[in-house]
């Protein structure tokens, strides 16, 4: 008995190790293709970009090992601590106003009333259109004198200010134009929103809530899930914002919309250091990391998931 | 019945397909080419077809070397710059190119380009015909590194027909600093409400205003920025008050909805600096126009040129040949053949501006000779300066350009300006590369 229980544990292993192995072979050549790619396109240049960082190079000449000469030179470089500046007001402005606008406008948009479904293409268009094409579009709605805007103030006896051509209503522009764009965020509260169990309002309204205390305490604690969602990709976003300023700014006037990426693209293609721009990628992604781990970190207090019990 | 396919038949089917496709694939070899070379530029529309004659009759009169024009894109621009870059590091760029202004000096710093020293001697080409103001923006460390395709001085644009309803004078030589801003401010024009309906000038380049009053940008050594200094203050100062005291030139929101070219051909601007190539555009204006030469500053008459660098790349298996193919895109012929059919650019040989093709140009309402003559005039008085040569000229430029941002919003006064971009500067020549 003991010899035959030997043989069937010795049997069903091999079988068992022998259809896992193929199992995992077919797992793996299925995804090969996206590793490929990945470790090509993705990966390896961020490996390399790293190796970089601690070289002088000028993309034309073999790179020289530098160490950390690359990120000593950032501490005193008070342009790379204005880009960093400007593009941290751009994203504490722009990404909490993209998500709430996308909460509201979803609100509004989840009622069953007539042509809804054409009041929410008409929202998401922008969202599909080339930001290439959008910039250029822009620059016109922000014309001092022959754009749009201008033209509405001045309506209501309100002299537009420059735009993109002031130092103080620059970063603003660019700022209000990334408010056209949120038509992704406002598909996942869409979505969101319908995915709110309707018995919580029907307790609500048998509680005799109101229409605010309803979408208080009941909708907004069901949609922070997606809320911290659209903050993170939205800050993601906004930290590496660079064809809106390099196609409509430049940087200017006098550095006020010099975005971060745009100055690592000036010191790579521009001033021949390619290694320099390579460590402020660097601290862009560590930027980037601390920033989403921060937010991460704020959500044990105030993302709801259902079932939750928060004591 | 079907007769399935024998393995044989398939390997002498397929062996023969997959030989078939490798002959085809392969780009004959002309008999004649035995070298061949490339010639990089930023291209487009207009620039390919004007490049076509200039490669047609090289290829036909040297029947050893096939030259081929490459377009890399991006424009005039820094996108073009960043495909160059690319090429060079990947080891594939043009073996003759076209390079940014001021860019000369950086690429040659980093070994990207060859001297030419040596092959002018070789082939004994005579650099004498070559405008000294072109080709001085391609020394550097002693040595030549590369040739002038083209080259124009900034020349004074203007409006005849609206000088003609002011009672003005047209601009000559006769006018100085005090001429100008008079001129400029008899033509601007305002409504009730006092934004400008018609400005009198463009506002010109900085650097034209700093040398014209005798300053400099670096000295002679490129060790020191000499933006502080009163010359180039005064120089400064000028410009910015064209902007912000007289208010004759446009302001940051005038150019962020058009460009001067684009409001002087609307009749909102009496005059401008343009280089030849303007011409593009205001040919198609419907009023008469002319240029003359930049006005006389207190210190001198000196106005900024562009040029057009044509370089060898150091990694060139073909180094002599590509240095014949630059030999001839920058010999008059050369030029010939590209700048006559459009006319808008401006040769960089002195023997071709005395050339009719040049002299007698004309363009749609262009009232005189002074589309021509004004930009010879001045190149050959030697009023006419390239940027300094410096192989950090790119950031040297960005840091000064910050400053004068500044001096336009108003926000600084020319001295603040001019010892912040010298202080900038400064601490960018000393910086270890």
């Amino acid at each position: 008995m003991a010899v035959m229980g030997l043989q069937r544990e010795r049997g069903v292993p091999r079988r068992t190790s022998r259809m896992t192995l193929r199992e995992n072979a077919a797992g793996w050549l299925f995804v090969l293709p996206w590793v490929i790619g990945f470790v090509a396109f993705t990966g390896g240049p961020i490996l390399t970009a790293f190796v970089v960082s601690f070289t002088d190079w000028d993309i034309v000449n073999a790179p020289r090992w530098v160490g950390l000469a690359n990120y000593r030179r950032m501490l005193d470089d008070p342009q790379a601590l204005a880009a960093l500046k400007v593009t941290t007001i751009y994203t504490a402005v722009s990404v909490p106003l993209q998500t709430a606008l996308a909460f509201v406008l979803a609100l509004l948009l989840n009622n069953p009333i007539r042509g809804v479904g054409i009041y929410r293409t008409i929202f998401y268009l922008p969202t599909i259109l080339p930001v290439a094409a959008v910039a250029v579009i822009w620059r016109w709605v922000l014309s001092p004198q022959y754009g749009i805007f201008n033209y509405l103030l001045s309506l209501i006896g309100v002299e537009g200010p420059a735009w993109l051509a002031s130092t103080s209503w620059a970063l603003p522009a660019l700022i209000l134009m990334s408010l056209f764009q949120i038509g992704g965020a406002l598909i996942i509260n869409l979505a969101g929103l319908q995915g709110v169990p309707a018995d919580l309002y029907e307790a609500a309204v048998v509680d005799g809530a109101s229409w605010w205390r309803k979408h208080w305490n009941v909708t907004l604690p069901m949609m922070t899930p997606y809320i911290l969602f659209q903050l993170v990709i939205g800050l993601v976003a906004a930290l590496q914002v660079f064809v809106q300023p390099y196609l409509m700014t430049q940087g200017g006037p006098q550095d006020a919309t010099l975005f971060f990426l745009l100055y690592v693209y000036r010191n790579a293609f521009e001033f021949f250091s390619m290694g320099y721009a390579s460590a402020l990628t660097g601290v862009l992604f560590l930027y980037v990391v601390l920033l989403t781990l921060l937010i991460l970190r704020s959500a044990r207090v105030w993302v709801y998931y259902e079932g939750q019990q928060k004591g | 019945m079907h007769q399935r396919l024998g393995r044989r038949d398939f390997v002498r089917i397929g062996g023969g397909a997959a030989v078939g496709a490798a002959l085809l694939g392969t780009t004959p070899r002309t008999s004649r080419a035995q070298v061949t070379v490339s010639y990089g530029s930023p291209g487009g529309v207009d620039e390919d077809e004007a490049w076509k004659p200039v490669f047609a009759a090289f290829n036909e009169s040297h029947p050893d070397i096939e030259a081929r024009y490459v377009p890399l894109g991006g424009g005039y621009a820094p996108q073009y710059l960043q495909n160059l870059q690319a090429r060079i590091a990947g080891g594939n760029a043009p073996d003759v190119f076209f390079v940014m202004d001021g860019l000369v000096a950086g690429f040659a710093e980093r070994n990207v380009i060859v001297p030419i020293d040596d092959y002018v001697q070789a082939a004994g080409e005579p650099l004498d015909d070559f405008f000294a103001a072109h080709l001085e923006s391609f020394r550097y460390k002693d040595q030549v590194w590369g040739l002038p395709r083209d080259g124009a001085p900034m020349a004074l644009f203007y409006n005849a027909a609206l000088f003609d309803e002011a009672g003005i004078a047209y601009p000559d030589q006769t006018w100085d600093w005090t001429i100008f801003l008079e001129a400029a401010t008899a033509l601007t024009t305002r409504d009730a409400g006092g934004r400008a309906v018609q400005l009198g000038t463009g506002r010109g380049e900085w650097v034209n205003w700093v040398w014209q009053a005798g300053g400099e940008v670096l000295d002679p050594s490129g060790s020191t920025c000499q933006l502080g200094e009163p010359p180039a203050i005064e120089g400064l100062r000028f410009a910015r008050d064209l902007v912000v005291e007289h208010q004759v030139a446009p302001s940051a929101e005038d150019l962020a909805d058009q460009t001067e070219n684009d409001m002087f051909l609307a009749g909102r601007l009496a005059m401008f600096f343009g280089a030849r190539g303007a011409l593009g555009a205001i040919c198609k204006a419907d009023f008469p126009f002319d240029a003359a030469v930049a006005p006389q500053g207190p210190g001198r008459r000196m106005t900024r040129t562009n040029v057009g660098p044509t370089v060898l790349w150091s990694g060139s298996p073909n180094q002599e040949a590509a240095f014949e193919l630059m030999r001839f895109i920058c010999s008059a012929e050369g030029q010939r053949l590209k700048i006559e059919p459009t006319g808008f650019a401006f040769p960089s040989r002195m023997s071709s501006t005395n050339e009719e093709w040049f002299t007698g140009f004309q363009c749609g309402q262009s009232a005189g000779t002074g589309i021509n003559l004004a930009f010879r005039e001045e190149i050959e008085q030697g009023w006419v300066r390239t940027w300094p040569t410096h192989p950090r000229w790119p950031e040297i430029s960005t840091a000064i350009t910050e400053e004068i941002d500044a001096l336009y919003q108003g926000n600084k006064t020319p001295e603040q300006t001019g010892q912040d971009a010298a202080r900038k500067v400064n601490e960018l020549l000393t910086a270890p590369a």
